[in-house]
């Protein structure tokens, strides 16, 4: 029982515009968590706060007692919803970067995972597809040995038979006593690898609690709880 | 890590500025060529006179984009996508930052220096260098001390300017990005308030220098370059340079650490 | 051993249910050591902790038990087996009945549809 990622009173704003809005959360280590919510909800706003890559307008958020920081991001593996890594690099170069930088990177893993993949480690970022370039940010975060895994919709542009490879990915991948935060608004595909839902809607925090406890409730899947709350609100 | 960063800020940079070097010494062997094959055949004339235009326009031009490479990876490391990656590793802003940044210097003199040995290969003629040598130690040994200063002086205050400009617009860009909204206005806004401070800066400068130094203003008035004048400027330009380059420095990366917003 | 399950209701719940009928249809052998928990949530494609959820109450119900060489064991105990069936039956058959009534089936009925069905 013990906290790895504290929000507390936490609000952010972009201009006039308020993304968060007096968010309370608190994520335990060791847990599988749904940021659940439609698209522009602030799961992305708040990944990024957790990351580091934003500051709150007001309030705080923790990781381990602490603002986000050199520390915080050695224990975290993020994957951010867009493609971010350097295009004119060979997916080779980004391996040595990663392990350059990372000290729970490892190298063996990642050329695996591209194996599994069918993705050539010689070629150049920008010769590949979309879904690929998502595939292979997705090998690098699953390559480090993190105490925190963030995903920012990993499945989201994914074909659905990919869906199902890249959920057993993750699965199979994560380090056992690890946080994991998936973020998505496809919730079917994922509710059942889930210990606890986070719903999140205009910037709120609408609900938070464990997935069987949510289907008891609500007797039904959670995107059924899913559509019930949010009927409401 | 920042040996790491810096390694591969030079090679990402390198990648980009190499291409240019082959050029600009290219076209300098190119000239040659052509200087020595003109002197046998006339037709060569004309294209040597191109060539040499085309020379000294790759090193103009070379200069010029080593400047724009440098802050246009800052910017896109930083401030774009890109910047998910950069900002998401376990190393300190000032690393970052202090990275790009000796990156920059250290091209923009390699910059410099490939100009310098492609003029030298483009006029070549045996024992250039020695020639070359030689002549710039017998001007300098011809100098008084005190214009010797003044000479070291100025060099210093160039390299100070250059890298406050780089600086300055480092942090114009890391200002004008944690709003929201136009960034880019943004930044030329904060671009014009860092102008006006330090044109203020070296106005409170001068007034420092006439007030401790009166001397100075009596020969400028009577319009004699005097050595003291000369002194008091030069210092006070080293020191407004110096204050300008930190404090731009130094708000860069609070910036970066504090305001950090990429929507 | 790979498990299929639904969203719609707790997947603890659906666990126990599966692990009892692979214990009472044999699948499971008594005394036959189970896979380990992280095993059991990737075949199945299903969280750790559910999974240690599910065990931890089939434990309770002295149908599996810990050896401190780590690892879970099905219990051996045949009573235990017999009333798991016992309970598995019940279940199934309770269902049956209710939903035969719901399409309107007389007690009397219901029999005479067995024993014909099973000519």
């Amino acid at each position: 029982m013990s906290a790895i990622i504290t929000c507390e009173h936490l609000n952010k704003d972009y201009g006039n515009k308020k993304i968060l809005k007096d968010v309370n959360v608190t994520i335990e280590k060791g847990r599988i968590i749904g940021l659940l919510g439609p698209n522009g909800s602030g799961k992305t706003t708040l990944i990024k706060l957790i990351n580091g890559l934003l500051v709150p307008t007001s309030g705080n958020v923790l990781v381990l007692g602490s603002k986000p920081g050199v520390e915080s991001k050695k224990i975290i593996s993020y994957l951010p919803e867009r493609t971010y890594l350097p295009d004119n690099e060979t997916i080779e170069q980004i391996i040595q970067y990663f392990s350059d930088f990372y000290f729970n990177f490892h190298v063996e893993k990642a050329y695996e995972l591209l194996e599994k993949l069918k993705i050539n480690p010689k070629d150049k970022l920008k010769t590949l597809s979309k879904g690929n370039k998502e595939k292979v940010q997705l090998a690098l975060v699953m390559s480090r040995d993190a105490d925190v895994y963030i995903l920012d919709e990993p499945i989201g542009g994914v074909d659905p038979v990919a869906r199902d490879y890249i959920l057993s990915l993750i699965l199979d991948n994560f380090k056992e006593e690890a946080t994991l935060i998936i973020s998505t608004h496809l919730i079917a595909d994922i509710e059942k690898i889930l210990d606890e839902v986070i719903f999140i809607h205009e910037g709120k925090i609408v609900l938070q609690s464990s997935a069987d406890e949510l289907r008891m409730q609500y007797k039904g899947s959670i995107e059924n709880a899913f559509k019930e709350v949010f009927k409401n609100v | 890590m920042f040996r790491k960063l810096l390694k591969n800020d030079l090679s990402q940079m390198g990648s980009r500025i190499y291409p240019l070097y082959f050029i600009i010494l290219g076209l300098a062997v190119f000239a040659k060529v052509m200087n020595v094959l003109s002197s046998h055949i006339s037709a060569f004339q004309i294209i040597y006179g191109f060539t040499i235009m085309a020379w000294v326009c790759s090193i103009i031009i070379g200069l010029v984009y080593t400047f724009f490479v440098a802050i246009q990876i800052f910017y896109k490391k930083n401030l774009k996508d890109e910047g998910y990656l950069t900002h998401t590793l376990p190393v300190t802003k000032t690393s970052i930052v202090s990275s790009m940044f000796i990156t920059a210097m250290i091209f923009t003199a390699i910059s410099i220096l490939i100009s310098i040995l492609s003029i030298m290969i483009a006029f070549y003629t045996p024992g250039i260098f020695n020639d070359f040598y030689n002549s710039i130690q017998v001007a300098w040994n011809s100098l008084d001390s005190y214009i010797q200063h003044f000479a070291i002086f100025s060099i210093i205050i160039m390299i100070l300017s250059y890298m406050q400009l780089l600086s300055g617009i480092y942090c114009a860009l890391s200002v004008g990005h944690s709003f929201s909204g136009n960034k880019l206005a943004y930044s030329v806004v904060a671009w014009v308030i860092i102008y006006i401070i330090s044109q203020v800066l070296n106005a409170i400068a001068i007034f420092v220098l006439m007030w401790l130094q009166p001397e100075s203003i009596q020969e400028a008035y009577r319009e004699e370059v005097g050595t003291n004048f000369m002194y008091g400027i030069l210092t006070t330009s080293m020191i407004t340079n110096s204050i300008m380059l930190v404090g731009t420095y130094i708000t860069t990366i609070m910036m970066l650490k504090h305001r950090l917003n990429l929507e | 051993m790979e498990f299929q399950f639904e969203n719609n209701s707790p997947i603890y719940l659906q666990l126990i249910q599966k692990i009892k009928m692979a214990i009472a249809s044999g699948e499971f052998k008594p005394g036959e050591k189970l896979p380990a928990v992280r095993e059991l949530a990737m075949e199945s494609k299903i969280n750790p902790n559910t999974v240690q959820r599910a065990l931890f109450q089939l434990e309770d119900e002295h149908l599996i038990f810990t050896q401190r060489t780590n690892g879970k064991y099905i219990t051996e105990d045949k009573q235990k087996l017999k009333e798991l069936k016992k309970e598995l039956a019940s279940n199934l058959l309770q269902e049956f009945l209710v939903k035969m009534q719901q399409l309107g089936f007389s007690k009397q009925e219901i029999l005479e549809f067995i024993e014909r069905k099973e000519k």
